[in-house]
């Protein structure tokens, strides 16, 4: 039982982690990736408002929605000039330097929280305060966020906000002679992409109630995009699809009595030979709308 | 500080061995070749499996070049020319060219296992150039890609073949117009594309030892050299490899080695900037 609800909670934050994604690539229609980034950032943030300052969860989530929502303006301005391989690359600067602070900004002995030492370097943050104290309870706390996404993501993108996004997706030339104001509709959407991501990241720090760097690295980003090219974009079905694609390969491997080393690399393997036949095949994922053709 | 500079120099040959290995397919075919990420890290694993099947050192660097080749002409022969008559866009080229790296990785991993390796037992040998002193695989490895580029360059600038293989990088619509074998010029360029990462592999891992997570780090820096050095020319990312790698030596002097990454990408950041300010106002369709 215990399992099981350790295997709901991750699947809460891969499927937020995918539907930020799903925002970003599938409405927006920008391949990324800078999201494990901005995952860390928010998980980060929940670290320090809780061990330094004491905050309180729902408060302590906000500090890192709303730092993440800021920091993905160096995103959102790089997509006002730049698309595809450029935006791309863009991308993965950012990732690199995110990952670079969470490594670096942390002097000798320097204490936490303090300017010379804000992340405690590679050796992380621990003591992060869980808000609830058995497994059952942040599996249901983690439910009602991914839900309360979920609905957040269906309102927002069933908008005419969200016609927009997918108007841009598809000709921004057009949309642009329409008079629509693409550039902060790109503003507003990557702040909401990343606000999700590091929801989820706050709430894996509070689930673990320790992070360090390696949250930021971009084999995540890597990861986390071919669950949601897998699972399918441009509605709301397809990340939960790629999120439970992400969690039950592993569990069926486990089943067909691999060692876990072997289990852990066939996985990764296997993710690679979707993502090649969904090239051909499938190119909008398993359930989604948005072809990456 | 000479021999920081020597240092970054001979990285940055490395680098910019890679980085035309990225150009060389991304300039005609505008495929983000991220794969080469996986043939980087597959081509060291070959030439140590030689090694110990008991090759010599040159048999053995020849089989992983060789291999590199192949892998890159299976890239192209399977995904993404299939996928180029498909018409599929750039996007998808990538996320299959992913596929392709994340598949490389793993089965590297399966066969090989996860630790570092390296080709040789104990330190290397130094040689002392003009007052730098270099490790023997270093000293080699800077001769062999200065070689290896000059090559390229000369093949490229004089050669009937290499002529066309600039108009494919230029212009391969017009080149298809004209009569010539795109197709074949592809491959062609798939092929260059897998020797070239293979040498610089090959290069990198002499030196400092290989392990299966060395490839994407490796190919992220060569790809930020292209794209700023290589967007509109083959020959530039031959430069921006080789300043990449003199400004890495240095960041790594003056702060860190883990500060290496964050300098490198602020740079190319910078320089992207710059370019598109900088650069001829295009129409918005274009943009």
């Amino acid at each position: 039982m215990n399992y099981l609800l350790h295997l709901t909670i991750y699947f809460c934050i891969y499927a937020i982690l995918a539907m930020s994604l799903n925002v970003m690539v599938g409405y927006c229609g920008r391949l990324t990736l800078a999201s494990s980034g901005y995952f860390a950032i928010g998980a980060y943030s929940y670290a320090l408002a809780s061990v330094l300052l004491g905050w309180h969860f729902v408060p302590a989530i906000l500090l890192g929605i709303i730092i993440s929502a800021l920091a993905s303006l160096v995103l959102s301005v790089a997509a006002w000039r730049f698309k595809g391989d450029v935006f791309v690359m863009f991308s993965l600067a950012v990732q690199a330097i995110i990952l670079g602070v969470c490594v670096n900004w942390a002097v000798g002995s320097a204490e936490l929280g303090t300017w010379a030492n804000l992340t405690n370097g590679p050796l992380g943050i621990s003591s992060i305060a869980n808000p609830v104290h058995t497994r059952g309870n942040f599996a249901i706390l983690a439910l009602a966020l991914m839900g309360g996404a979920a609905v957040l993501c269906r309102l927002l993108l069933a908008s005419p906000f969200g016609r927009i996004l997918l108007a841009m997706r598809d000709d921004e030339l057009a949309l642009r002679g329409l008079g629509k104001g693409v550039k902060m509709a790109k503003v507003y959407a990557f702040a909401f992409s990343c606000g999700l991501a590091a929801l989820a990241g706050s709430l894996y720090a509070a689930y673990l109630g320790y992070v360090n760097p390696s949250v930021a690295a971009l084999d995540f980003s890597v990861l986390w995009l071919c669950m949601a090219i897998i699972g399918g974009m441009g509605n709301l079905y397809g990340p939960f699809a790629g999120a439970a694609l992400l969690l039950l390969l592993p569990e069926v491997l486990r089943f067909a009595q691999m060692p876990t080393a072997v289990a852990d690399d066939m996985r990764l393997l296997l993710y690679g030979v979707f993502l090649i036949l969904m090239t051909f095949f499938r190119p909008q994922g398993i359930c989604g709308r948005y072809r990456v053709d | 500080m000479v021999a920081i500079f020597a240092d970054g120099f001979v990285s940055g040959l490395g680098t910019a061995l890679l980085a035309v290995a990225f150009a060389v397919v991304y300039l005609p075919t505008r495929v983000f070749y991220i794969a080469l990420g996986g043939i980087f890290t597959f081509v060291p694993y070959v030439v140590w499996a030689c090694m110990m099947a008991g090759f010599g050192v040159i048999a053995s660097f020849g089989c992983g070049i060789f291999s590199g080749i192949i892998l890159s002409v299976l890239a192209e022969a399977v995904l993404h020319g299939p996928l180029e008559q498909r018409k599929t866009a750039t996007d998808g080229h990538f996320v299959c060219s992913l596929g392709y790296y994340i598949v490389l990785i793993q089965i590297v991993c399966l066969i090989w296992g996860t630790q570092k390796k390296a080709f040789r037992l104990g330190a290397d040998v130094m040689t002392e150039v003009g007052g730098v002193r270099l490790s023997f695989a270093q000293f080699t490895g800077a001769i062999a890609a200065i070689l290896i580029l000059t090559g390229f360059y000369l093949w490229v600038q004089h050669s009937r073949l290499g002529t066309q293989f600039r108009a494919l990088a230029d212009n391969p619509r017009e080149l298809a117009l004209a009569g010539r074998d795109i197709r074949a010029l592809r491959l062609l360029a798939f092929a260059i594309s897998g020797a070239f990462a293979a040498a610089s592999a090959i290069m990198f891992a002499s030196d400092l030892g290989f392990h299966p997570y060395s490839g994407l780090d490796a190919v992220l820096i060569a790809l930020a050299a292209a794209m700023v050095g290589a967007r509109w020319s083959l020959f530039g990312a031959v430069g921006m490899g080789i300043v990449i790698g003199i400004v890495r030596a240095q960041a790594g002097f003056v702060f860190s080695a883990q500060w290496q990454d964050p300098v490198t990408f602020l740079i190319l950041i910078g320089v992207l900037w710059l370019q598109e300010v900088f650069s001829a106002k295009r129409r918005l369709e274009a943009v």
